[in-house]
């Protein structure tokens, strides 16, 4: 019977996925104080170790350099898009940094409890506004889209996760594909490149706003390697995302999902 | 094999929500995320090996379905690799005693690896994934050798739980009664 039970809620969760019913409700309710204290638990204990027993100073003077860059990466990225946009005259371009978005921040709390996907766990829901297929950023690119939320935690899908899927665009050329996860860290696949377009590795690698979760020209990586085979219409493109998944503390969830939408029509 | 109550399997799937937190947060702080073990899984060898077999399988059915809840992928199979690794402990236990730290290893590590591969299995029928296109069969060794370590001290702490859940239960029908 048990058996059979588990084959019904794979069945309804092929179906329906992303619904969340009362026990699933209760265990996030449950959970979460837990999960925020472990893990608030676990980042003052790795805080320490990094802090007091490293070199306190140096970890301090990186932590702002690489911030910095961050930010630099940011405007760079907003400058080129900007210049590219005023080379094609669109003067109805309205393209909007990150920041002037509705953001809500949120703190990780957690991640994919089998290992196998790249799932992550923050401590915003639906009480804060949050509702599922929002965008899910960092100041350096995009992390992924939320799938699933409780009353007070939502489940983020990584953009690396394989069943995640971007639109998006090479910010030099203009040539649009599908990013796509491949399960591992640090590397995704941009599929649906017509192998006529001109795509170099460094290339940088932004969102079209035409998928309908995130807004145009948010940083999402670059491209590792192109390859074309002797047949076929694309070509194989690799990208390495900006975000680094394993030291994500804190993101920012883009709260107008509609805007976004309208705005890149 | 003891008599238990239903609450022995009540303070055991509590403990196993522990454990789920503590695995969607410990492995990320140690970054480490390649060797996240699913740490329920010494309570489903507790509950084969060592509880009645109806609260054993409800119990193993339980902590699979909470470990789904927290998982990214197709929500029901972990109940059902929990129940057939229950099953399947259960019709071992006949022949084999996992009283000692090496058999509670080996037994870990067992259990582990099937689990890891019904899942990859199961992943691999429904959404297509590859053995070879992203090296599973390494994740699934390292994991299985974490589940085999842990094993013998997460049984131990199962024992008391469960033991001292019922006794509690007990003593409180008998203050009732």
């Amino acid at each position: 019977m048990l058996i059979l039970m588990a084959l019904g809620i794979i069945s309804s969760h092929r179906r329906q996925p992303g619904g969340m019913g009362p026990f699933e409700e209760a265990l996030y309710g449950v959970l979460r104080p837990m999960q925020s204290a472990l893990s608030a638990g676990f980042k003052g204990a790795r805080a320490f170790w990094d802090g007091y027993l490293g070199l306190v100073a140096v970890e301090r003077e990186n932590r702002a350099l690489r911030e910095r860059i961050w930010e630099l990466e940011q405007q760079l990225t907003e400058y080129h898009e900007m210049k590219a946009s005023n080379e094609r005259l669109r003067r109805l371009l309205d393209f909007q940094s990150g920041s002037k978005l509705r953001t809500l921040p949120a703190e990780v709390i957690g991640e994919d409890s089998t290992g196998w996907f790249h799932v992550l766990i923050i401590d915003k829901g639906l009480a804060h506004g949050v509702k599922r297929g929002m965008p899910v950023v960092v100041p350096e690119g995009v992390v992924g889209q939320t799938v699933e939320c409780a009353e007070r935690s939502s489940k983020v899908m990584l953009i690396t996760d394989r069943n995640s899927g971007v639109d998006v665009m090479i910010q030099r050329t203009r040539a649009r594909g599908v990013l796509e996860g491949m399960g591992r860290k640090g590397a995704c696949s941009l599929k649906y490149v017509a192998r006529t377009e001109e795509v170099a590795e460094g290339d940088r690698v932004i969102t079209s706003g035409l998928g309908g979760v995130y807004p145009k020209g948010l940083l999402v990586g670059a491209v590792t390697s192109v390859s074309k085979e002797g047949y076929g219409l694309f070509q194989q493109v690799e990208v390495s995302p900006q975000v680094d998944f394993d030291r994500l503390e804190e993101v920012m969830i883009l709260l107008e999902e509609g805007g976004l939408q309208g705005r890149n029509q | 094999m003891r008599k238990a109550s239903g609450m022995n399997a009540v303070a055991l799937f509590c403990l196993g929500l522990v454990m789920i937190a503590l695995q969607t947060t410990l492995f990320r702080a140690l970054a480490i995320p390649y060797a996240k073990a699913a740490l329920i899984l010494p309570l489903v060898i507790y509950a084969a090996f060592r509880m009645e077999a109806v609260r054993g399988l409800i119990l193993s059915f339980a902590l699979g379905y909470a470990m789904d809840v927290f998982s990214g992928g197709i929500q029901g199979l972990t109940p059902l690799f929990t129940v057939l690794l229950c099953l399947g402990g259960h019709w071992l236990r006949k022949g084999v005693f996992v009283d000692g730290v090496l058999a509670q290893v080996l037994v870990g590590f067992w259990f582990g690896a099937t689990y890891g591969v019904l899942w990859v299995g199961a992943e691999t029928l429904a959404e297509g994934w590859g053995w070879g296109q992203w090296g599973p069969l390494p994740r699934i060794l390292l994991q299985s050798l974490v589940v085999g370590l842990l094993s013998p001290a997460l049984i131990r702490i199962a024992g008391p739980v469960d033991r001292l859940s019922g006794k509690g239960w007990r003593r409180l029908q008998g203050l009732r009664g």
